[in-house]
């Protein structure tokens, strides 16, 4: 008997299920409840994986599952000399073990966590899996998400996977990620670039894009580039070593190609008298329904159907725009990452952010300025003023009583202008985003 | 009181739970017409507006940023672009964009003692 077994054998302790869900891809093994005890059975399952030439040891361990109480895992570490995926795994203890002991998942990690004697320790396993999985699935949305999900699975050899999931946790490698790109050009009918393929095709932000692209058969996948380390740190084809890549990782299915997509960056063609030949990102320092959004899809879409490719919005919300605006300075200044500039990141961010890491003069060259939004000055219709003049008034007899909810810097930068002209003394208050804050003015009883 | 866009305002307008009193552009709303600015109202240096544009990461090739320029500037000639902002509560900004640099210094220097006497603050990145 192999040493994994007597450990196992010895490890006994009771098991009560742990709070909180794990990923479930249900499978044969479904209905076997009274068979999915993982004492029962994890000296097999790591028997058979150990006879697998790309596996240096493995351990079973017991995860925590909705319905069942619990499910049997595996972990594994690879020998790193040739590729082994988890779908490739599965079928291995398939093909040696009944379908129903066949591991729910299986996960690579760097090494098996040990205890002072020696002793796996399943419990830090289950916790590690727990951090890489995801922990809820997100049904797909819409029928286009549905076949897009559809065709990760197959690629990843998968019953299910969420919306949500994440590529790498579940077994994807770049190796992967071009067969999921083959495969969603045979399916949609679209030309997927080869350094712009992140899916958004679902009921989000970038749908109308997307169903565009669709329908004039050009791309319709946009990388929504992060500065992740997935991005920049492309993994070899035949690692997947889930243990060493960060929680933190992106956990969407909707970026699952951008690691895919950066490993082509280097070979993409110059542009040059054919630009734009793939989409074009315009990235928005806000988030969607903000005023620049609007702004951004409103010309966003004019100019995809000039230039013959998607425009497609990319919004990073935070810092007054100034996230959005870092990444567009570091992007490629290729015509292919754009930014929507206003007074918000361009003008107000170097006075209000203190280390602003971009030069809002001399990182960026204005395309166009293309419109121009003046404030309006409302107040509670219970305030007695129907001119700025009469508020200016009411403010004066009402010192300190009078409040403003404004948003954002430039909103406040605005009454600052208002008080400064009238003399008159209004109390602000700031609010997390203007749409949080014109609301606000209704609830104030005395202003 | 509070201040913010026509689009954000508008619904609140139209409820009667907000009355707008004046917009701070250099003339009127086009989505507005009858809401008087604050100059008209005797405010004369009390114009501000914020403005949105299309930029380029520095260092884009000319033929790429010629090629946007021209695809955005028939964007805003467009027959029906400027009643499209308007309905957003937006209006055109007619502007050379080889005039964006200045302008844009212009600005930072323009609104920083306002932002300093304010005392305001970004959030921090």
């Amino acid at each position: 008997m192999p040493p994994h077994s007597a450990r196992l054998v010895q490890d006994r302790r009771p098991r009560t299920p742990r709070p909180g869900r794990v990923s479930l891809h249900f499978g044969a093994h479904q209905g076997h409840h009274q068979s999915r005890r993982s004492e029962d059975r994890p000296p097999e399952v790591e028997d058979a994986l150990a006879q697998h030439p790309s596996i240096v040891e493995a351990a079973a361990f017991a995860l925590p599952h909705p319905t069942l109480g619990e499910d049997v895992a595996a972990a594994v570490v690879l020998t790193g000399k040739r590729p082994a995926t988890e779908s490739e795994l599965r079928d291995f203890v398939r093909a040696r073990l009944a379908a129903f002991k066949v591991p729910t998942r299986i996960y690579a990690v760097p090494e098996l966590p040990r205890g002072p004697l020696g002793k796996v320790r399943r419990g830090e396993l289950a916790r590690i899996a727990r951090r890489y999985d995801p922990t809820e699935y997100v049904p797909p949305r819409d029928p286009e998400e549905a076949e897009i999900v559809r065709i990760f699975a197959d690629v990843l050899g998968l019953e299910r996977i969420g919306a949500e999931d994440n590529f790498f946790q579940l077994g994807g490698d770049s190796l992967r990620g071009t067969r999921v790109i083959a495969r969603l050009e045979a399916s949609f009918g679209v030309t997927v670039s080869a350094d712009g393929v992140l899916c958004e095709a679902h009921g989000c932000i970038d749908c109308h894009e997307v169903r565009a692209a669709r329908a004039s058969r050009t791309s319709a996948w946009h990388n929504r580039l992060r500065p992740s380390r997935a991005a920049s740190e492309p993994r070899a084809l035949t690692d997947r070593s889930f243990g060493e890549r960060g929680a933190d990782e992106p956990a969407m299915v909707r970026r699952i190609l951008v690691a895919a997509g950066c490993l082509w960056l280097g070979a993409a063609p110059a542009f040059g008298e054919n630009y734009p030949t793939r989409p074009i990102r315009l990235i928005v320092g806000f988030p969607p329904g903000a005023q620049s959004d609007a702004a951004a899809r409103l010309v966003g879409g004019k100019l995809s159907a000039l230039l013959g490719q998607p425009v497609v919005i990319d919004n990073h919300g935070g810092a007054s725009g100034a996230i959005a605006s870092e990444l567009a300075a570091r992007a490629p200044a290729d015509g292919y990452t754009l930014l929507l500039g206003s007074i918000s990141n361009l003008t107000m961010a170097p006075l209000v952010i203190p280390n602003l890491r971009y030069d809002p003069v001399g990182d960026f060259v204005a395309i166009r300025r293309f419109a121009r939004v003046p404030f309006v000055i409302g107040v509670n219709s219970k305030i007695p003023a129907a001119t700025l003049g009469a508020l200016v008034d009411y403010a004066r007899q009402h010192p300190g009583e009078l409040t403003c909810a404004t948003g954002a810097p430039i909103n406040q930068l605005a009454i600052q202008m208002l008080t400064n002209l009238s003399s008159t003394d209004i109390v602000h208050v700031r609010y997390k985003g203007t749409a949080a804050a014109s609301p606000t003015s209704l609830r104030v009883t005395s202003a | 009181m509070t201040i913010a866009d026509f689009a954000a305002l508008a619904p609140h307008a139209q409820s009667g739970r907000i009355r707008l009193l004046a917009t701070t552009g250099p003339k009127r709303l086009r989505a507005a017409p009858e809401l008087r600015t604050a100059i008209e109202q005797g405010f004369p240096a009390y114009a501000l507006f914020t403005w949105h544009a299309i930029m380029a990461p520095r260092g884009a090739p000319a033929d790429v940023v010629a090629t946007l320029r021209s695809a955005l500037f028939k964007v805003v000639n467009a027959p029906g672009f400027s009643e499209e902002l308007e309905r957003m509560g937006f209006d055109p900004i007619d502007e050379d964009p080889a005039e964006f640099p200045a302008m844009l210094r212009r600005e930072i220097e323009l609104l920083r003692p306002l932002v300093e006497q304010a005392g305001i603050r970004g959030d921090t990145l």
